[in-house]
């Protein structure tokens, strides 16, 4: 695509959408919603704003209007930080369910016009409900997957209690990004970061009763094809701007393309900042974003954990904490030891190599696109996240430049 | 009369941290968040609009050195490939000697270098020739892997900031007492 065809992805035609699924097939539903995401690009006018407050209470009891049989009541609405790609919005009801009174408070997590992450609250939903009584998650409560009542699909689910970094911190300022712990914090919440991630990955997905994902076949390349399709796709469809040194990790991705010989739950986004906890007890209260699950190769979570963009610099100056929590040899020994599950060096370095390649698409490609189209609630952010764009292509460099 | 865009940047960063910032409402902390991005930004901006037509050069001669670079390793089969990349490098040297060369053609340049090698990447068929034109990438993208780095550090989200080196080793900067 020569320079200047890139504006043309703002508006793109049916041709190229075809194109795109063509040449990267993914899931079924991941293709969906990338269809979709382009779809609207095409059919949405340009006079959008992000939505009230006072709009997002329209909405809000309209749904319940159409949902609860009983009066209700809502109340305390305000919009929450954080969740870099969805609009969230806290509110307190008083409602009734099987008869029994009940006051909650909610959240409604809906998507913006344009995320830099299209993904599904549906699936969403899914995970949350399977690992609901096995690690800390949110209740759900209620889905608009088709965006019926609300303008985009939204989930909505139970608020819950914590913070995601220490009081007294300025890190993490961005999205949750290198947050600093100290000594006494990383001691209680270690040990419970590597329980969950390991019950996340030894749970067995049959049980899971799942609609939106289907398992990739076993024993073969498959997992890593459809996530490799997934990240070159959205690259085609969000950038502006070529960078070879992407083509040269391509490249060595399709080379390389690892078998999986078990199927996983993958959070798809397991790392600090996205889970919530007490900092009295140091107690991890629930865990959220669930939006980049699916089903595949544990090492995916596992090299995503371990990047150095969630990690916090080791007072000694001898490298990092893993999301600002434990020794990366720490890490994968608790984790070993817990799930059962044995970690493949090889596959590490592939996923490791293809993260890497999907922070670059979405900091680079993604956050570029949907600042240009204006859809977004976060602008700021997207804008900011660049810098998370300089510091993924050194390390891209220097995994190339050790494997090559 | 003199570009005034620094100064006037550093007026506009105290009024969004001085009475914008304060008159946020607690219950939003969503507006919070993004204007103290909005406020980084800016900040980030002062910090680096004087160097913006450097970078422009310092990019565009990085991408025609590693286009000079790949076309010389393509071998007998890439000649029509590696004449391209020797042409783009030529328009590239000519273009960095031009005196007042406009900054959006000394990006367009680079960008069409870019693409070129990103397509090359993609049409080398003889593997040992591939193996030596993504080594050359890798190898050569180190410099403008540092460089960026190096250009976003005033976002504060670096890292390994110890790590960095400074922007003067890779573009002029003069700093006069903005």
């Amino acid at each position: 695509m020569a320079a200047a065809d890139y504006a043309l992805l703002d508006a793109p035609p049916r041709s190229f959408i075809e194109q795109m699924q063509r040449k990267y097939p993914t899931e079924r539903e991941t293709d969906e919603l990338l269809v979709r995401k382009l779809e609207r690009r095409a059919s949405q006018t340009a006079d959008y704003h992000v939505p009230r407050l006072s709009e997002m209470e329209v909405w809000i009891r309209s749904f319940f209007e159409a949902h609860l049989d009983g009066p209700f009541r809502v109340t305390h609405l305000r919009w929450l930080a954080g969740g870099a790609s969805k609009l969230q919005v806290l509110f307190e009801i008083e409602w009734k369910q099987l008869g029994r009174a009940r006051r909650d408070r909610m959240v409604v997590r809906m998507d913006p016009a344009e995320s830099h992450n299209a993904t599904s609250r549906l699936r969403e939903a899914e995970l949350l409900r399977a690992f609901s009584g096995i690690i800390p998650v949110p209740e759900v409560f209620f889905v608009d997957h088709e965006a019926k009542w609300f303008p985009e699909p939204a989930l909505i689910y139970a608020f819950a209690d914590g913070v995601t970094k220490p009081k007294t911190t300025s890190s993490g300022a961005v999205s949750g990004l290198g947050i600093h712990f100290g000594a006494a914090l990383r001691a209680k919440l270690g040990p419970q970061f590597v329980e969950h991630l390991a019950k996340i990955h030894a749970f067995k997905v049959a049980e899971g009763r799942f609609t939106t994902m289907e398992p990739p076949t076993l024993g073969t390349t498959h997992a890593a094809e459809l996530q490799l399709n997934r990240a070159r796709r959205v690259w085609e469809e969000d950038r502006a701007e070529d960078f070879p040194l992407m083509d040269v990790a391509v490249n060595w991705l399709a080379r390389n393309l690892p078998v999986m010989d078990q199927v996983s739950v993958i959070h798809g986004d397991y790392r600090s900042g996205n889970f919530l906890f007490d900092e009295a007890s140091g107690r991890i209260t629930t865990w959220l974003d669930w939006e980049r699950g699916h089903l595949g190769d544990r090492h995916r979570d596992l090299a995503w954990i371990t990047q150095a963009m969630f990690g916090d610099p080791r007072e000694d100056g001898r490298g990092f904490y893993i999301c600002g929590l434990l020794d990366e040899a720490e890490f994968y020994e608790q984790y070993q030891a817990m799930s059962g599950l044995v970690i493949d060096p090889a596959r590490l370095q592939w996923y490791s190599l293809l993260n890497c390649y999907q922070a670059l698409v979405s900091t680079l490609g993604s956050c570029y696109r949907v600042v240009r189209l204006g859809k977004n609630h976060q602008d700021a952010l997207m804008v900011l996240l660049k810098a998370e764009a300089a510091m993924a292509s050194a390390r891209l460099q220097a995994m190339l430049r050790e494997i090559l | 009369m003199s570009d005034i865009t620094t100064n006037s940047l550093r007026g506009l960063i105290k009024t969004l941290n001085d009475v914008v910032v304060p008159a946020i409402p607690a219950n939003d902390p969503l507006a919070l968040q993004e204007l103290k991005m909005v406020v980084r930004y800016l900040a980030f901006c002062r910090e680096r609009v004087e160097h913006l037509y450097a970078r422009a050069r310092f990019e565009l001669g990085f991408y025609a050195g590693l286009a000079a670079e790949c076309g010389q390793l393509l071998g007998a089969s890439g000649a029509a490939q590696s004449r391209e990349l020797a042409a783009l490098d030529e328009r590239a040297r000519a273009l960095l000697r031009e005196p007042g060369a406009a900054i959006g053609a000394l990006r367009a340049l680079a960008q069409e270098t870019m693409t070129r090698l990103s397509a090359l990447l993609g049409e080398v068929t003889d593997a040992e020739a591939l193996a030596k034109v993504e080594r050359a990438i890798v190898d050569g993208s180190a410099e403008l892997t540092a460089f960026d780095r190096s250009w976003y550090l005033p976002l504060k989200l670096e890292r390994f900031p110890g790590e960095v080196r400074p922007l003067a080793s890779f573009i002029p900067v003069h700093d006069a007492g903005r």
